[in-house]
């Protein structure tokens, strides 16, 4: 599978992606198993190794548009939220939003100055871990990895509107998840 | 304001970084402690339990009782003897591995890098190639020799978040602890090869580990290091104020 993956890497990153491959792919797989074990799914090695494999080879794929911070501890993070969006892919875990459905868009500005992260920076935390893991991922990159829609569709394998879609919601929800824990 | 949005997005990126991380190394665990084939037994166990009389059950409820209370002293007692020794701890295999992180001195620590520490003693023929900086809190030199060899030196800080999410994996890796002159180490050797594409090659490469109680630091190298060489290279650490 490296050998694979390697061959779809461009020469400057594929120091990166065997690093991460050799000291975070079992992790990765035993990760994966287990959310499928816990859906309920017989199947779940196998379809571990699906889902590890398509997002060791988006990010290989992509490993040119990947953030500079992608060396050392943060990439298993990456890593991770990466293999729970293909774990969530399989799950059909993704329910099409309708137009009424969206939220109002909420620029990054405003968002991040009405989180008030200051003074409630554990409530934040605390917040995002019991955000739904395909929430967490576009906020992830997109926030943490810096990549723009277009970049973090590439990499998840989604539509650029359902990233949007995701990173307005995934505001509005972490929003009034700190509101109602203050309450 | 432009300097606050940016502040903002920073600690929003620190707070995502460790949410999930925490989240994720959680989830991790439990796969590992609690695999399906652990709950298949679970429920042949429960099975075979119900056929066996009352009188057998009280007395095998007493024996897990105690079972039970003696595991519970056990452990208690290796963790105040791993709390003595210092960070580290691996199990008999070798594969295991523990880093300690005692909330006292978790607290203490410095949550930044306040200052750098750099080596002065390194192996011939290498020199740095790059530093890289994560956030405020941990930092990695890489140096080179002529043939290409690695040799990488990292400084963590002790109680920031990247030492939180630091992990020692050893999934292709034997770990063991070791003390010279008084500096305990956790020293780890990595050998991986790839079962399916043999042309990828046998990788080998050494690790260790010591901590100073505010820093966490490593070394890595494709060579393994003589307690001596360590040790010198430990000695030989210059802190220079940030």
């Amino acid at each position: 599978m490296l050998c694979y993956l390697l061959s779809a890497t461009d020469t400057e990153h594929k120091d990166l992606i065997e690093q991460l491959y050799r000291d975070f792919h079992r992790d990765a797989l035993r990760f994966a198993a287990s959310r499928f074990a816990a859906a309920g799914r017989q199947d779940a090695p196998h379809l571990a190794e699906d889902a590890v494999q398509n997002a060791f080879y988006k990010l290989a794929k992509n490993a040119h548009k990947l953030p500079k911070s992608m060396d050392g501890t943060l990439s298993k993070t990456y890593l991770f939220s990466c293999v729970t969006n293909e774990v969530s892919e399989v799950l059909r875990e993704e329910v099409a939003l309708s137009l009424e459905e969206l939220p109002p868009t909420i620029g990054d500005g405003d968002f991040l100055e009405q989180l008030c992260l200051r003074e409630h920076y554990g409530r934040v935390v605390r917040a995002i871990e019991r955000l739904d893991d395909k929430y967490s991922t576009v906020l992830l990159w997109h926030f943490a990895g810096g990549l723009s829609v277009k970049r973090i569709a590439d990499l998840l394998g989604i539509k650029k509107k359902t990233v949007y879609t995701r990173l307005a919601r995934a505001k509005r929800l972490l929003l009034t998840a700190i509101k109602e824990e203050a309450e | 304001m432009k300097t606050a949005q940016r502040d903002n997005r920073v600690l929003f990126a620190e707070a995502l970084t460790e949410a999930l991380s925490r989240k994720y190394e959680a989830a991790l665990s439990s796969a590992i402690t609690a695999s399906p084939s652990e709950a298949y037994h679970a429920k042949v166990r429960q099975t075979i339990l119900k056929a066996r009389s009352e009188a057998f059950r009280k007395r095998l409820l007493t024996a897990l009782l105690a079972a039970t209370l003696l595991l519970l002293v056990s452990c208690t007692a290796v963790y105040c003897v791993h709390a003595d020794f210092g960070y580290f701890s691996t199990e008999d295999d070798g594969v295991s591995v523990h880093i300690f992180y005692d909330e006292a001195t978790r607290l203490a620590a410095p949550k930044i890098l306040e200052e750098y520490y750099v080596p002065k003693h390194l192996p011939d023929g290498f020199i740095k190639q790059e530093e890289l900086f994560f956030r405020d809190d941990s930092v990695i030199y890489i140096y080179k020799n002529a043939e290409g060899k690695q040799f990488q030196f990292s400084q963590v800080a002790f109680g920031g978040t990247s030492s939180y999410s630091h992990s020692v994996s050893s999934s292709y890796t034997t770990w063991e602890t070791v003390t010279i002159e008084g500096q305990e180490f956790l020293c780890g050797k990595h050998d991986w090869y790839d079962e399916v594409y043999a042309t990828i090659g046998h990788i080998i490469y050494f690790k260790y580990l010591w901590c100073d109680g505010r820093y966490l630091l490593s070394i890595t190298s494709d060579v393994p290091l003589s307690t001596e060489e360590l040790a010198l290279f430990v000695d030989e650490i210059e802190i220079v104020p940030k």
